[in-house]
């Protein structure tokens, strides 16, 4: 028997064969050259199986099979019976409604604030000169903050009756405000945490890229007089792009597990106008004990998840020629 | 790297953006500088900068909670999933990055998929998942969802096909197997990558949650971050000489690690084409 193209192998077969291959392959018809070559290929094959096995054991284990527990879970009611009442729960929840809503608005308000906001600190960080290091590890700062802490320290700033900002605002004549005890407001102040928190993450990205910017493009600018705000555009601002599409790939994911903010400044309050995906899942499972709920609102999280990264994955693919 | 070199023809558009950036640098870090110095205030409202320094909001927080305890497992959890996920990134990054095999793409779409899904997204289920290991309430529980990071294989991976194709076959002529082939020609040239996610990671795990409170029961295996919590308790008030002093105590190893490794840790960034 012989063996014209490389056999269609699965994967699960060549991960248990470890033993080296060759026997076959020698009796396989074709020169002595592309013998050698379909030996290395098979050998390569197996190397690179044995080389993710780890790594995929712990990423399957803890995010695809999770997952597929839970979809099993959340069509099933406590008796053991196929259901869709979790689902149809889902519709008429308020609070359910409620959530999406606050995460979609926090999603698409957080993700473009850090991204211009890092950006814009990225390009202060490379006017100074005199005490960079500073200006940058300043700029770091809110990264080696944890978040429960961070938010902690912004609960005092907020606090209606002694806080920071209320105390500017009483200075310069205005009526104070309860940040985080009005349902108007709290959302908005704590995204301003969000921004500030990540920006001091993600402006180091920014800050690398800007760096490695070949210094020629800026001369050249310069020389043909190119305003400064023209060569941004036109040149800065394209070649960031690829870091742009990972910043927004990384908040946009953060964003949608951000809940260390909601647990230690509102707790989803005031009446829910805080409460963001991942917290509600908390609390149905560790709050309420309903379960099979929560584990459909998983679902729903990791769906809106997959088509978001779909959808920048291709984005990404488009801009950006990894070879 | 210097950055500017040339003549110092400062304009005044150039003088305002320096004066913004240190206005938004001291922002930025002025709640960090604001926990440095309440933790040794006896008083939130004194505002005197000669009376009113002490050292006892410290010494008391260190007295309340095991902080030995937590700072250990807080160490030991840090130290041993960077070099976890290190390994297992280095590892399928490069038979990302050089070899060919069926199935290749289909995998690789798999880890891409998991730069966003994160396993604390399965809270419920990964916690049934450890507990049915065995695992719940232990320091392992806490980290192996972790071990293996799909945002380490992307950079690493990305890292990695920057590698010149010659040096590869040249090392291969010369006899390496594919291990000696990673170890003295891939990571020699993408140490910094390897930097850079390793400081992403140690500041994310060193400052994680809600999962090690989720994964955990006692304080024998609590890392810093929940046992700091206990301080934010907001039913009775929050206690902000505790809170800030608690806070000190995470962030001081964590801030001396970032200031020791500042300059690398630009640098890294700017070698390591995450850009």
């Amino acid at each position: 028997m012989t063996t014209t193209t490389e056999p269609a192998v699965t994967t699960s077969q060549e991960r248990q064969s470890r033993n080296p291959p060759g026997t076959e392959a020698t009796k396989a018809m074709g020169g002595p050259g592309a013998q050698a070559l379909r030996r290395r290929r098979r050998a390569d094959a197996l190397f690179s199986y044995a080389a993710l096995t780890p790594a995929f054991i712990i990423l399957l284990g803890f995010t695809v099979l999770p997952f597929l527990l839970s979809a099993w879970r959340s069509v099933r009611n406590p008796a053991g019976e196929f259901t869709s009442a979790n689902y149809e729960r889902m519709l008429n929840d308020g609070v359910f409604h409620q959530v999406i809503s606050n995460q979609l608005v926090y999603t698409a308000v957080t993700v473009p604030a850090t991204i211009a906001i890092s950006l814009f600190l990225a390009v202060l960080g490379t006017k100074v000169v005199r005490g960079r290091s500073l200006a940058r590890v300043s700029f770091l700062a809110p990264a080696v903050l944890p978040i429960v802490a961070a938010g902690t320290i912004w609960v005092y700033f907020y606090q209606p009756n002694f806080g920071v900002l209320n105390g500017i605002a009483r200075a310069i004549g205005l009526s104070g405000v309860n940040w985080l005890g009005t349902s108007d407001t709290a959302l908005g102040a704590m995204m301003v945490v969000a921004v500030w928190q990540q920006a001091g993450l993600f402006v180091i990205f920014y800050l690398a890229a800007l760096l490695t910017q070949d210094p020629q493009l800026r001369e050249a600018a310069r020389v043909e007089g190119t305003r400064a705000w023209t060569f941004f555009r036109r040149v800065t601002w394209p070649l960031l792009m690829p870091t742009t599409l990972f910043i927004g790939v990384i908040a946009t994911a953060n964003s949608f597990k951000q809940v260390d903010l909601v647990f230690v400044m509102t707790q989803g309050g005031p009446s829910d106008s805080t409460n963001l995906m991942l917290y509600y899942v908390w609390q149905t499972a560790f709050g309420q004990f309903r379960q099979e709920y929560s584990a459909a609102i998983t679902v729903m999280l990791v769906i809106i998840l997959l088509l978001i990264a779909i959808a920048q994955i291709r984005l990404l693919d488009k801009r950006i020629h990894y070879r | 790297m210097t950055i500017t070199t040339m003549a110092p023809r400062t304009s005044v558009a150039d003088r305002l953006m320096v004066t913004l950036a240190w206005g938004m640098a001291l922002l930025w870090v002025f709640p960090l500088l604001l926990v440095l110095i309440m933790a040794f205030r006896d008083s939130p409202t004194n505002l005197s900068p000669l009376d009113g320094w002490t050292l006892d909001n410290i010494t008391r927080v260190w007295g309340a909670a095991a902080f030995e305890t937590f700072l250990r497992n807080s160490f030991i959890l840090v130290v041993g999933l960077t070099v976890t996920q290190i390994v297992l990134g280095v590892l399928a990054a490069y038979v990302f990055a050089r070899f060919e095999f069926p199935g290749r793409d289909v995998l690789f779409f798999i880890v891409l998929a998991q730069l966003v899904i994160y396993p604390e997204i399965m809270l419920s289920e990964n916690y049934f998942m450890i507990t049915r290991l065995g695992l719940d309430d232990t320091l392992l529980g806490v980290g192996i969802p972790y071990a293996a990071s799909a945002f380490a294989i992307f950079l690493l991976r990305q890292s990695f096909k920057t590698v010149p194709k010659e040096l590869v076959e040249a090392a291969v002529m010369e006899g390496m197997g594919r291990l000696r082939v990673l170890w003295r020609v891939y990571l020699p040239l993408c140490r910094s990558t390897v930097a850079a996610f390793a400081m992403v990671s140690v500041s994310f795990h060193w400052n994680n949650f809600l999962w090690p409170l989720i994964a955990t029961r006692t304080n024998d295996s609590r890392p810093v971050t929940v046992g700091v919590v206990r301080f934010m308790a907001p039913e009775s008030g929050i206690d902000y000489a505790s809170l800030t002093a608690g806070t000190l105590i995470i962030v001081v190893p964590l801030l001396i690690f970032f200031i020791v490794m500042q300059r690398q840790f630009v640098q890294s960034f700017m070698r390591s084409g995450i850009k």
